[in-house]
């Protein structure tokens, strides 16, 4: 069984908007991606895990506790940075950590310290008056400073600028290692293909795959770019590699390929090009299908 | 059963607004209590012969034989009902409706507190804040009478007015809260919360002026509020005293119940 558990889960909140019958389970001491375009139901699917929100059919589960009866049981050992960042305005940063830290009963300050100075967090001014990276930060503070077991992330980097991007990344390593599990929601393919265990896809309110990252790296194919020197020569490459996808562009054609390489290459040989261009294609190529409405 | 973390944060942030209702409200109380004398009540009473509508609107009738009746027809017909009623609906959107309006619900309910114990803090809080400012209104008031006017308070029955009024401002906050409860956004908690009790208001309004717009007066809860009974002694006033405490605690326990089971998309 896994930390979190997601089963069936539906929240139909009419005209085709909502999450419907969504399954995962997030195991212990994993980083668990949620992808999907604006308005796909991850942060709905969030907002389950948090007990805000109850579902219509299905049901979420933490370590075994139900996500709406047990919440407070639950936020003992959760901690949970929110996707739209709203935190109490009138107070400034510091009063907002120790009240948060009041609020969770924590009485030892210091790793919440150590993470106010590990993102060089100047939280002394008015919350009003802060930028949207300052706030993420504040929050992201706020998340981990009572060192939970399981970490729910909406898009935590929304906001950082690239450097505070990848201290967070090293932080999110970091807490893997101490074995906390993790869910994470996000746009940015880098950072969940730096840390991600496994990435579940949504779109549209329901689970479109979920994939192992290990496995993936795998099934991602290369890009062939092969330029001639005019377009009847291109053509008649297009026409003999046709089971590449082949697309011809101008005096250019392009191949993608998956598997091993020296097939492809052998037959870009005998057609004698100009040149060669050969690329992986990252994640976001491989996923950004389901993005797009059309091809579903 | 209460989150002192919170409850101290509440104080802290209601602070302000709560002085600024005793100001308002002392200023006025202080005012009427210095133009107390019989003569002033003859010359009042002469307006209200010129302009009987007028005077009757803002619940301004009979004439004053004693401070004690003075004080109810000029301050608790109108002031003592309408600024305390702001206050709560102030109250109850800074301590409630923001945190679900702008999400940052969020933050308190990303704590080991059950719901139940987070908005439980929240209503006791407006309770004492409204306990606050019509106690410390009430020791004004007497103050001033005896600074002013020694030993012509009925003090015990100025007490007894004060606790009424004080039970049905609770009624008024109740209606608020668990307006604040239901709702996702800050415009139907006002459609409700404010316009509820100012609806109310108005029809007490009207229905003092007599006439056909008397039977309004059963739309209004204002009319549980026994004034004239305490003032006048006419009567035994703690069976209106528990149906307003009464409908004050079934508001509230609305309230919480409902916010415990409700969807928060925060």
């Amino acid at each position: 069984m896994g930390q979190i558990e997601v089963q069936d889960l539906t929240k139909d909140y009419g005209s085709r908007k909502g999450i419907f019958q969504v399954n995962f389970s997030v195991e212990k001491g994993e980083i668990f991606g949620f992808l999907g375009p604006n308005g796909a139901g991850k942060t709905t699917t969030i907002r389950h895990l948090m007990g805000f929100i109850r579902p219509d059919s299905g049901s979420v589960s933490i370590k075994g506790m139900d996500c709406f009866e047990k919440r407070e049981e639950i936020q003992k050992i959760l901690g949970y940075l929110p996707g739209e960042i709203s935190l109490l305005d009138q107070m400034t940063g510091t009063e907002y950590l120790n009240f948060m830290a009041g609020m969770k009963g924590l009485r030892d300050r210091s790793y919440m310290n150590e993470l106010i100075t590990y993102f060089e967090l100047d939280p002394r001014s008015k919350i009003l008056k802060m930028s949207k990276g300052m706030k993420q930060k504040l929050a992201i503070v706020c998340a981990f400073m009572q060192k939970p077991e399981i970490l729910i992330l909406d898009e935590p980097t929304s906001g950082l600028d690239p450097l505070m991007q990848i201290r967070f990344i090293d932080l999110l390593l970091e807490e893997k290692k101490r074995g906390v599990t993790i869910l994470m929601s996000s746009h940015i393919f880098e950072e969940v293909e730096k840390t991600c265990d496994r990435t579940a896809i949504i779109r549209e309110g329901r689970l479109a795959t979920i994939e192992n990252m290990n496995t993936l790296a795998e099934k991602k194919k290369k890009v062939y770019t092969v330029t001639f020197t005019d377009g009847q020569a291109a053509r008649n490459f297009a026409e003999a590699a046709q089971k590449y996808e082949a697309k011809v562009l101008d005096h250019q054609v392009q191949l993608s390929a998956g598997g091993r390489p020296g097939e492809v290459l052998k037959k870009i040989a005998l057609a004698d090009p100009v040149d060669v261009d050969i690329k992986s294609q990252s994640l976001e190529e491989l996923f950004l299908h389901f993005y797009d409405k059309e091809e579903a | 059963m209460m989150v002192w973390t919170l409850f101290k944060r509440n104080m802290r942030s209601s602070l302000k607004i709560l002085i600024a209702l005793f100001a308002v409200i002392s200023m006025y109380t202080a005012v009427i209590v210095y133009m107390y004398n019989p003569e002033l009540s003859e010359m009042l009473s002469g307006y209200q012969e010129v302009l009987p509508d007028m005077m009757a609107v803002v619940g301004m009738t009979g004439i004053a034989t004693n401070i004690l009746e003075w004080i109810q027809i000029y301050l608790y017909g109108f002031i003592m009902i309408l600024f305390p009623m702001i206050f709560g609906i102030i109250v109850v959107n800074k301590l409630i409706m923001s945190y679900i309006d702008s999400g940052s619900m969020a933050s308190l309910l990303s704590s080991p507190h059950s719901r139940t114990r987070i908005i439980l803090t929240q209503a006791v809080t407006s309770v004492f804040l409204m306990f606050i400012l019509m106690a410390a209104v009430t020791l004004l008031g007497f103050f001033c009478s005896h600074a002013m006017f020694p030993g012509e308070l009925d003090t015990a029955r100025y007490i007894e007015l004060n606790a009424s009024l004080l039970l049905m401002q609770f009624m008024n906050l109740g209606i608020g809260f668990t307006a604040a409860c239901f709702c996702s956004e800050s415009r139907h908690f006002y459609l409700l919360g404010a316009g509820i009790p100012i609806l109310f208001f108005l029809f007490q309004m009207l229905s003092n002026m007599g006439g056909s717009m008397e039977k309004l007066k059963y739309f209004t809860l204002y009319t549980l509020f026994p004034a004239e009974k305490i003032v006048q002694a006419g009567g035994d006033v703690w069976p209106r005293n528990l149906i307003m405490a009464s409908i004050a605690l079934a508001l509230f326990a609305a309230g919480i119940l409902w916010f415990r089971r409700r969807d928060l998309s925060i």
